[in-house]
């Protein structure tokens, strides 16, 4: 959102790995601005071991790079 | 037999320190041997300089983003001395603050190289000491492949905080985290840069779309990149240093780069056993590394290694957390391992990223394709993303 007015061409990605059976989420990549801040409290939720379902049962932050985590489809 | 300390750490790094004032919070006596400064390399030539200097390169792109917010273009230059100086006083400034915080938890400080007489005594300076457990938390220094001539002319990622003057060309060989992190911070301050890797991409190891997606950045803002090279040689010429590289694909077609005396070789990093004196002891060294078991614990029963000089996995937060596990272990009276699964990590580009857990690849190695589902949104500039990969089996 930051790059709109600005024009800038900056790209984002966000990338959940998901166990189709378990449907655990194995791993969670994410490439753009304040990436490091952001995989921290991810990273809490795989540790936990926690399932996609759980990710979408979570309320995102709006407006946010971060809520992408829970409202990937 | 009565030793001089009930833990002695050679080495107040990452991992040193922490489990030097964990120990001695238990009420151990402890004591510390450190022949640079407190802090070790990550403090003094690792993540905290590295992060300052990724701070200051961000500027540009703020001042050129404000006009689209409405602020009138901003002229600004970079005084690469003064950068230095602020980055190297905050340095400085940290230093006093682990002396401080050692001192508090009645650490013993010895500012002196420590190396082994036998399983409980070090010489550390003049001084011969003895301690029943000893903890070698002596990190790692950055190694140059001298098969590649004229290697002698780069310098490596220690050298860059000392740098009296900004490079304009600047060339890293290899593509590792450290390596893309100074491309992007000199790139970010100005200067030209070539990043020559022999692999297919940059990153090795990270997740395919995550190393596509930040070399893709990065040619965007104007970074080169030489994949698939061989045959690397420097050679230096009044003109500046020149780098030569075979195309790896096309073996005919060799390019030369210009760097001005200047090339980063971040082409990987080793454990620092030199002069330590593990043949003293019963210490096993494997592939350049300290062998340790789950509990850190050398082939010498009373003897420790946590940190970098064990080549696990080399982040702060694990030699710090190895370091606490095995102070708990053996001085609090929890016994407890370090866990090294799901361990998040940055990479300190222009895009940031920062990955936990598995990489689709490993994943697939793991529990097959047809188990996984891989979802990723991939947006621009828009507010609302636009997924452009959405993979299901
Ligand atoms: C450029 C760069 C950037 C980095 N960025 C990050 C990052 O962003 N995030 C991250 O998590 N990690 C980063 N790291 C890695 C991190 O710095 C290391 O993993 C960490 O410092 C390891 O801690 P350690 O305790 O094992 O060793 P060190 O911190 O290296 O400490 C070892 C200490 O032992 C001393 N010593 C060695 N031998 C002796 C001896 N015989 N007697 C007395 N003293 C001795 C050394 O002088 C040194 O101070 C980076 C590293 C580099 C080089």
């Amino acid at each position: 959102m930051y790059y709109t007015l600005p024009n800038h061409d900056e790209k984002t990605l966000m990338k959940l790995v998901v166990h189709t059976e378990t449907d655990q989420v194995l791993g969670a990549h994410m490439v753009g601005d304040h990436a490091a801040e952001i995989i921290q409290g991810v990273a809490i939720a795989v540790k936990m071991g926690a399932t996609k379902a759980q990710f979408d049962a979570t309320v995102g932050i709006h407006p946010s790079s971060a809520e992408e985590f829970v409202t990937m489809r | 037999m009565s030793y001089d300390y009930d833990l002695f750490v050679i080495g107040a790094g990452s991992g040193g320190i922490a489990a030097a004032r964990r120990a001695a919070e238990y009420g151990a006596k402890v004591g510390v041997a450190e022949s640079g400064r407190l802090g070790g390399t990550c403090v003094n030539r690792g993540c905290v300089p590295k992060k300052l200097m990724v701070y200051a390169s961000h500027f540009p792109a703020h001042f050129s983003a404000a006009q689209g917010y409405g602020w009138s273009e901003v002229q600004s230059q970079l005084n690469w001395e003064t950068m230095i100086r602020a980055v190297n006083g905050e340095v400085t400034r940290l230093n006093g603050i682990y002396q401080q915080m050692l001192e508090k938890s009645e650490v013993d400080i010895c500012a002196n190289h420590a190396s082994f007489v036998d399983a409980h005594t070090l010489q550390v300076g003049e001084a011969q000491l003895t301690a029943e457990k000893i903890l070698i938390a002596v990190g790692g220094v950055p190694v140059k492949p001298q098969s590649i001539p004229g290697i002698e002319h780069a310098i490596t990622s220690d050298d860059i905080f000392n740098l009296q003057e900004q490079p304009q060309h600047f060339v890293v060989l290899g593509g590792g985290y450290i390596g893309v992190e100074f491309a992007c911070i000199l790139r970010g301050l100005g200067s030209e840069v070539t990043v020559i890797t022999r692999a297919d991409k940059i990153l090795r190891g990270f997740d395919q779309d995550l190393r596509s997606e930040i070399q893709e950045a990065m040619q965007k803002k104007g970074i080169r990149f030489l994949n698939n090279t061989q045959d690397i040689a420097l050679e230096k010429r009044d003109s500046g240093l020149w780098i030569t590289v075979k195309n790896g694909i096309a073996e005919t077609v060799t390019e030369t780069v210009m760097a001005d005396a200047v090339s980063l070789a971040a082409t990987g990093r080793s454990p620092n056993l030199v002069n330590l004196g593990l043949d003293q002891t019963r210490v096993a060294v494997k592939e350049g590394a300290i062998a340790v078991d789950a509990f850190s614990q050398t082939a010498e029963p009373n003897i420790y290694a946590v940190g970098d000089c064990t080549d696990r996995i080399n982040l702060t937060p694990v030699a710090i957390n190895e370091g606490r596990a095995f102070a708990d272990t053996h001085f609090g009276n929890k016994s407890r391992q370090m866990s090294y699964e799901n361990i998040p990590t940055a990479i300190f580009t222009s895009p940031e990223a920062a990955t936990v857990g598995l990489t689709e690849a490993e994943a697939c190695d793991q529990y097959g394709d047809q188990k996984l589902r891989s979802i990723a949104v991939d947006f621009d500039r828009c507010t609302t993303p636009c997924p452009i990969t959405t993979r299901k089996p």
